[in-house]
């Protein structure tokens, strides 16, 4: 009998199943794993450090660093890129150009809609000041992207708008931004981040002034665009900066915290430090100029002691007679600086020097260099010897050659100097001689997934897709006018 | 001592029948033997049956057998055995007189009635089926020993592929059935055990194929030993029974059971196998230095030498394996010059991988005891242990089986199955892929000696400032796989009155795989004050849960000729995965891998991931004068990765089996049997789990590297800073995803011949799938980069031949052959909108990828610009014929510096370059048999197809290791046409570093296309039964011993001769096309003894 009993109940089971409603049984589609949805706060410190680790202090960025012949690159091995030799394939723009996209501006895009504009007011103007520092950065790499069609998952191939588009959008957002941020900082009933913030710990007013820093520096990128206007683009850069920066204590740091998953990319150049060396270009300039500021930039060579650097694109030369890159900057938990009070006096020298001519500008590049030699601790008596050595800028021949070369320096391991370079042409730096494309790069290559996916598009710009397009100077780009 | 009380049990449970029968007529005794005709062994569980009565028995371990109450007079006799044909004699029965007769058996050409397991493990007559099927039995399956399943079934079907994806021991073996019917799912086929569906799953997350390689799938843990019959379903008609999981077709295992009423039997069996590695391909001529100087490898630092003139500035370094500088551009060996000679003593040439891989050594022991308890039931118990060595000191494949099968009687309504395996698998490895060992030995010059893996002082040796010693690496840097398995299933029976059946059958397959990834401190980095040291432990749980209860109606004549049998059920299956991993990154004290001992520590875990399917299904057989089938089935499944409100999809089949040689009596002495077969069948699949919804998850901030691919980039993790961050998937779900499709024809024909000695079976099918589940790729522009949907049709077609013949047959010799021939013809009819590529391997440069209008799997990457072909340039010189190579003319430089003067110029951008399925599948199988001698040979041929050998780009110009540079300093012309000029080019170059790197290395993909058509001797294996009268002297019924030779002949045009390799473990189909420093495949032989007592 109990033998019966057990066999009838195994199929009863099943039926019981079946029974209890196939619904319930088949209801577990639903990702434990992965919400739906998450809360603006914590959404927040992944955008912030996509922002500023990723898109600032991302690869496409620091390839500028070699190409501005900070670094040099000490080997033969064949490595994915020969990037000294201004070589990129067309799959290594890829991940940064959907982590551009498919990550920041998507996800601001989505804080901005899902945020209430009022309540969450300080999440909305920081998530609009991010978007547009997002966007102002994606043009700069490529020039024409897709802008208009864009972030719409209805639309898979989105159309190509001119940079021109972009820039003006963008600049209108930096002010919406910051008055979001501004209005949010003096009302009390909106909830504000704090410690999820993870540059300024919450201090609104720091937002506010990096973001018209950031808005005075791409009003100055386009100095030389072939639709704008130059007094105006450097009136609107000193307007900006009237609440940029105002010190040294105002810089905007990102501090690393020094453990794996959380380095300072330049962290590789002390790890793999037999790769990336200090360029010979650089420790000349320094040396020339007998700057204070070289043995913080670069170490010591571990076989005599000296500062020596590796030219671009040499042989390469034992590890131990060429200095490696100033532990200053590749140390783990090194911070990375995102903008800083001496590039805002860089940035008003220039565009003093447009507006009103080099005597004008003379004082606040001085301000600049005393600034940037503060910050990395330079003893009083070395900076007033070395400013004091820089000659007026109403006497020397080119004085926007002057700022920039030691904006350059000050610079150093950023983005920025290619930037410089691309609109100024300074410093005056020589291709490689190896080097697979007629020149420096002036642009990223296409990425090869929007060829894939967006074919059509890409080509309609015009633009060469190969390397040879990291060449262009079309006039509707800011880099095309110089 | 318990064989004897078995014998007595069964022997007094028979007693009182035997008296009953024996008082009421006149009776007498039959006894005799049943042998096998050639080689004289005892044949056990053969059926004796006296013809007309209901008398009769089973062969034992002796091949006696002893038949009581025999009616006196003369009787017929039949034995009948599986795989022999059936023999039947006269015999005169005396009253309570006792008739010995003999039988000598022999085993089939081939098989007539054949019974064959189908859909739901139901076995029916092969003359029935509307489809293909083809099984493989255990004594098959005996003449090739293998230790991995889907090994075992290379070469024995048609319309199957296997492709084993590197000699590791655990390595995957991946097979395809009907080529591939998805675009990026794994295309594996359903695999089911006892009634119980298994996971053969690679488990692959965590791992960086590319980087370092795959682990083996989960069908390393099946036991061979425990192996009756594989049965492979191959068409949609086949398999619509099993719905949406066995879309890639599917592959039954019926485990050994019991034999009700036979006496107890223990099976033995042992080997020992030894293999070696398949190393061709690459040059031994010549020494480590540059234009002809020779370096012995070593850094300065650590007593290296170069020959005088060497120019040392560019430091010894770049000479060595971490320098890949010009490492293999030294002397020749037979130019070694005096001075060096003096310096060094002498300089030995020798394939590294010769001095550093070791001959592969594996053991396999297996026990199995079966029996019957008296005709209540019968058991099976047995314990395997495999110890399958590798070339390389870490390898291995430990494995131990334990497995039991119980059949129950209870009553003459009522019985039970009960099925359980018991699996625990250590599989460790050492890195493989990019960073593993097998690549890093590649680059070794002839010269350097690499038996010495530290110094004299015990520091390790190094070749470049971060490339250590593979003595060194053998021994720190390794992973493991650790598996815990059981596989369990229970079956009840009842026999309802109508004929009626009611079954059900839970199943059971649950495992734990401890997964460990051990990276050890690298000392010299730690002098240097960087960072070393790593481990990730994760623990992968997996359970799936199957249960069909099905009610089937036996064959019940109609009336009129007409049988009708048929069945309908319910099918319920669940099925769960989570994992927990902990990483540990800069180990503080070396050789301690607990994960406190790393500075930096993280833990992740995942919940299970849950899918549920539920089944509805039916099928019926209506047979017609035994000539003619028709078998109709329908499921509708209800799946829980779908909408809720659109979770339910129908799919049917009907098939046609016509046996039109007794149809229309065309029987004959050259054509015994003729059978047609029609079949449609349409098979549904649902979405992978929680597609439906695009998902929040912990964000990853990329950091630079400086376009230095080999670099762990910086990446930012949270949480950081004690900050928690989160951020939208880039992969947008669909809430509108409807089923997938696929439909499939199948004609087919089965002959039989010249008295049954020859049997042909072809079909033909053609087999199209639509509305494709996958994440379509979309600009990522769009604010995704992929967008899960429907879209894309794939279509396979094409023909299946088999011919199976015994074409020499005598009294002590017989000769049996059987030939399997595969076309698959492929194409991918559309992707997606605006989509006119997707990568499936390799990297985005070069790739294998699928188009639309080409068949699946296109090697993808940089070419040759041509003459007056558009695609790749727009040179045209009329008078010069179309498609020649253009050539640089004077004054040209490279897009890779130097000069590219008279030679060909790579296309400004990627292109197609061809696709890369074979064109034909081959393998024929041979076995011969003298008196107690066997011989069988197994052969596979695979024509037409095309590898991308991404090992010839970095060991080409700058390294020059591989043998395409053997012929270097020659003078050659590349033939082609200047590009400036139009006239034929007469450039008279020297084969120097430039040349190669111009002609093949780095992005030249289109000379990195290898053919991939190979012809080999898989297996030969020569066996030989030891005679009876030798075994008996030790108690032994049956002994067989056997040698066995593997791969022992391959041609190929492959420059590393055995062009079969899968860096991705055989997760997707294409990647057996992209071939990346896999281990060596091995060739050898094994040695064994199978006895039973």
């Amino acid at each position: 009998m109990t033998r019966s009993m057990t066999t009838r109940l195994a199929p009863l089971a099943f039926i019981a199943v079946l029974a209890s409603g196939c619904n319930d049984f088949l209801d577990v589609n639903d990702d434990p794993n992965a919400p739906v949805n998450a809360r603006v706060d914590v959404r927040l410190p992944a955008v912030i450090t996509g922002v500023l680790h990723s898109v600032y202090y991302g690869d496409p960025p620091l390839w500028g660093v070699e190409w501005m012949q900070q670094t040099s690159y000490n080997r033969t091995t064949r490595s994915y890129d020969e990037l000294h030799l201004y070589e990129v394939q067309d799959n290594s723009p890829n991940g940064w150009w959907s982590f551009y996209y498919a990550d920041i501006l998507n996800e601001t895009k989505l804080i901005m809609q899902e945020s209430d504009p009022q309540a969450d007011a300080a999440y909305h103007g920081l998530a609009r000041f991010f978007s547009a520092w997002t966007w102002a950065t994606t043009t700069d790499m490529w020039g024409p992207i897709p802008f208009t069609e864009a972030l719409d998952p209805a639309v898979a191939t989105p159309a190509y708008d001119d940079q021109q588009m972009v820039y003006e959008a963008v600049d209108k957002w930096f002010d919406e931004a910051i008055a979001e941020m501004k209005a949010a900082a003096s009302d009390a009933s909106v909830r504000k981040p704090g410690a999820n913030d993870l540059l300024f710990g919450g201090n609104m007013a720091g937002w506010v002034k990096l973001a018209r820093h950031v808005q005075a520096r791409h009003r100055l990128r386009l100095s030389n665009a072939s639709w704008a206007n130059k007094q105006t683009q450097a009136q609107a850069a000193l307007a900006a900066l009237q609440e940029g920066l105002a010190s040294n204590a105002d810089d905007a740091d990102f501090q690393y915290s020094g453990e794996t998953d959380g380095r300072n990319p330049l962290w590789l150049f002390q790890d793999r430090g037999d790769i990336f060396k200090v360029s010979k270009r650089t420790v000349d300039m320094l040396t020339d100029r007998t700057d204070p500021r070289l043995p913080i930039m670069a170490e010591p060579a571990l076989s005599d002691g000296a500062y020596r650097g590796h030219a671009n694109d040499a042989s390469p030369e034992p590890d131990s007679s060429i200095s490696q890159v100033g532990a200053f900057f590749t140390a783990e938990d090194a911070p990375v600086n995102v903008a800083s009070f001496a590039e805002a006096k860089f940035i008003e020298a220039e565009a003093r020097l447009i507006v009103s001519g080099a005597g004008a500008a003379d004082a606040p590049y001085r301000e600049a260099i005393r600034a940037n030699m503060q910050k990395w601790g330079v003893a009083a008596a070395a900076i007033d010897a070395y400013i004091a050595a820089r000659p007026s800028l109403s006497t020397v021949a080119n004085p926007l050659e002057e700022i920039i070369r030691e904006k350059y320096i000050a610079n150093y391991l950023k983005v920025e100097p290619w930037h410089d370079w691309r609109r100024t042409g300074y410093p005056q730096i020589q291709p490689v001689p190896n080097a697979v494309i007629a020149g420096i790069p002036v642009r990223i290559r296409t990425p090869s997934s929007e060829l894939s996916n967006n074919e059509a598009h890409v080509m309609a710009t015009g633009i060469n897709p190969g390397l040879d397009g990291m060449l262009y100077k079309g006039a509707n780009v800011w880099w095309g006018g110089n | 001592m318990r064989r004897w009380m078995l014998h007595w049990l069964l022997s007094a449970a028979l007693l009182p029948l035997t008296v009953a029968v024996s008082a009421a007529q006149q009776t007498g005794t039959v006894t005799g033997r049943v042998t096998h005709a050639t080689t004289a062994a005892p044949l056990q569980g053969a059926q004796v049956q006296i013809v007309g009565t209901q008398r009769g028995g089973i062969s034992d371990a002796q091949g006696r057998f002893l038949i009581t109450g025999v009616p006196a007079g003369s009787q017929t006799i039949r034995v009948q055995f599986l795989g022999y044909s059936a023999v039947e004699q006269p015999v005169t029965v005396t009253a309570g007189g006792t008739a010995t007769v003999s039988f000598q058996l022999r085993e089939e050409a081939i098989a007539l009635d054949a019974v064959v397991v189908t859909a739901l493990g139901i076995a029916r007559e092969e003359r029935g089926l509307g489809y293909a099927v083809q099984s493989v039995t255990t004594e098959k399956l005996a003449r090739t020993p293998e230790v991995n399943l889907v090994q075992a079934l290379q070469g024995q079907t048609a319309g199957v592929q296997v492709v084993q994806s590197s000699g590791r021991p655990g390595a995957t073996s991946r097979i395809n059935i009907r080529g591939q019917g998805t675009f990026t799912g794994s295309g594996q086929p359903l695999f089911i055990i006892d009634g119980v569906p298994v996971s053969t799953d690679l488990d692959n997350e965590g791992m960086n194929p590319l980087g370092t390689g795959s682990a083996g799938n989960r069908a390393m843990d099946f036991d061979m030993n425990n192996v009756s019959e594989i049965s492979v379903l191959r068409g949609a008609a086949a398999t619509a029974l099993y719905g949406s999981r066995a879309a890639g077709g599917v592959v039954i295992i019926t485990t050994k059971q019991g034999q009700a009423g036979s006496s107890l039997r223990f099976d033995y069996s042992t080997s020992a196998a030894f293999a070696t590695p398949i190393i061709e391909g690459y040059v031994t001529d010549w020494s480590a230095g540059r234009d002809r100087l020779l370096c012995d490898g070593r850094l300065q630092s650590q007593g290296g030498y170069c020959q005088p003139g060497y120019p040392t500035t560019t430091g010894y370094e770049s000479q060595t394996l971490g320098g890949s500088g010009y490492p293999n551009w030294g002397v020749h060996k037979d130019s070694v010059p005096a001075d060096v000679l003096q310096a060094l003593g002498s300089v030995n040439f020798e394939d590294a991988r010769r001095q550093y891989y070791q001959t592969a050594r594996s053991l396999e022991n297996s026990l199995r005891a079966s029996g019957s308890v008296g005709n209540a039931g019968a058991y099976t118990f047995g314990v395997s242990y495999l110890d399958q060595g590798d070339i390389t000191p870490t390898g291995k494949l430990e494995r131990l089986n334990l497995n039991a099968n119980v059949n129950l009687r209870f009553s003459d309504y009522l019985r039970s199955n009960t099925s359980v395996q018991r699996i625990a698998t250590h599989n460790p490895w050492p890195v493989d892929s990019w960073n593993g060992i097998h690549h890093t030995l590649l680059h070794v010059p002839a010269n350097v000696n690499i038996r010495k893996g530290y110094l004299d002082d015990g520091t390790p040796v190094l070749w470049g400032t971060n490339t250590p010693h593979p003595a060194w690496i053998a021994e720190n840097e390794y992973m493991e796989s650790n598996v815990d398995r059981w596989i369990v299933s229970q079956q009840f029976g009842i026999d309802l009155p109508g004929n009626l059946t009611l079954s059900n059958r839970w199943g059971l397959d649950t495992y734990l795989d401890d997964r460990r990834q051990y990276q050890n401190e690298r000392s010299w980095r730690t002098a240097a004050g960087q960072t070393s040291g790593g481990t990730r432990q994760e623990k992968i749980n997996r359970n799936q849960i199957n249960n069909d209860l099905v009610l089937s109606l036996n064959s019940t004549p109609l009336g009129g000729s007409l049988t009708l049998s048929g069945l309908v059920g319910g099918n319920l299956w669940m099925t769960e995965r989570s994992r927990v991993a902990g990483t540990g990154s800069t180990i503080v004290i070396p050789d301690y891998y607990n994960i406190e001992n790393f500075q930096d520590q993280r833990v992740f875990a995942d919940l299970p991931e849950k899918q549920r399917l539920l089944g509805a299904y039916g099928q019926a057989t209506l047979d017609y004068n035994n000539w003619a089938y028709v078998t109709v089935t329908g499921r509708n499944d209800w799946s829980s990765t779908l909408p809720g409100n659109a979770n339910s999809y129908f799919y049917p089949s009907v098939a046609l089996g016509l046996v039109f040689t007794d149809a229309l009596k065309l029987q004959s002495d050259w054509l015994n049997y003729g059978k047609l077969r029609v079949s449609y069948a349409k098979v549904g699949a649902d979405a992978p789990p929680y597609s439906l919804t695009s998902r929040y998850g912990s964000a990853n901030a990329p950091g630079a590297h400086f376009g230095h691919y080999q670099f762990d980039p910086t990446t930012i993790g949270f949480p950081f800073r004690g900050q928690v961050g989160f951020i939208q998937g880039t992969q947008l779900g669909n809430p509108n995803i409807k089923p997938e499709s696929t439909r499939e024809y199948e004609v087919g024909m089965e002959l039989r011949l010249l008295q049954n000695r020859a049997r042909l079976d072809a079909s033909y099918y053609d087999k199209k799938s639509f509305d494709q589940i996958f994440r379509v790729p979309a600009s990522a522009a769009s604010g995704y980069t992929s967008i899960v949907r429907n879209a894309g049709d794939l279509r396979n077609k094409g023909w299946e031949v088999s011919l199976q013949a015994r074409p020499i047959e005598t009294r002590d010799f017989s000769f049996d052959v059987l030939a399997n021939w595969t076309r698959n013809r492929n194409e991918v009819i559309s992707l997606a909108p605006g989509i006119d590529n997707l990568i499936l391997a390799g990297y985005s440069w070069p790739s294998i990828r699928i188009m639309e209008s080409l068949p699946y799997g296109v090697i993808w990457g940089y070419g040759f610009q041509r003459n007056c072909v558009e695609t790749t340039s727009d040179v045209c010189y009329s008078n010069q014929p179309k498609g020649a190579l253009l050539i640089g003319d004077q004054g040209c430089v490279s897009d890779r510096g130097g000069s590219c003067y008279g030679l060909p110029l790579r296309t400004q951008s990627q292109i197609p370059l061809g696709d890369a399925m074979p064109n034909w599948l081959a393998n024929f199988s041979t076995q011969m048999r003298y008196k107690a001698f066997g011989l069988s040979s197994l052969w596979d041929v695979r024509n037409g197809s095309k590898i991308l050998n991404f090992e010839i780009q970095y060991t080409m110009g700058r390294n020059g290791r591989h043998i395409f540079t053997n012929d270097r300093y020659e003078e050659t012309v590349v033939p082609g046409v200047n590009v400036k000029t139009g006239q034929t080019n007469d450039v008279n170059l020297v084969k120097d570093p430039q040349y190669f790197e111009l002609m093949y290395g780095y992005d030249r993909h289109e000379n990195q296309i290898e053919p991939g058509g190979f012809v080999k001797l898989r297996e030969v294996t020569l066996s030989f039964d030891v005679p009876p009268s030798l075994l008996s002297r030790f108690k032994f019924n049956r002994g067989t011993l056997f040698v066995t030779g593997r791969n022992l002949g391959i041609w190929s045009d492959f420059s590393a001769l055995d062009p079969e390799s899968d860096v991705y473990g055989g997760s997707s189909g294409a990647s057996q096309f992209f071939r990346q420093f896999p281990a060596p495949q091995t060739r050898g032989f094994s040695i064994g003894f199978r006895a039973a007592f």
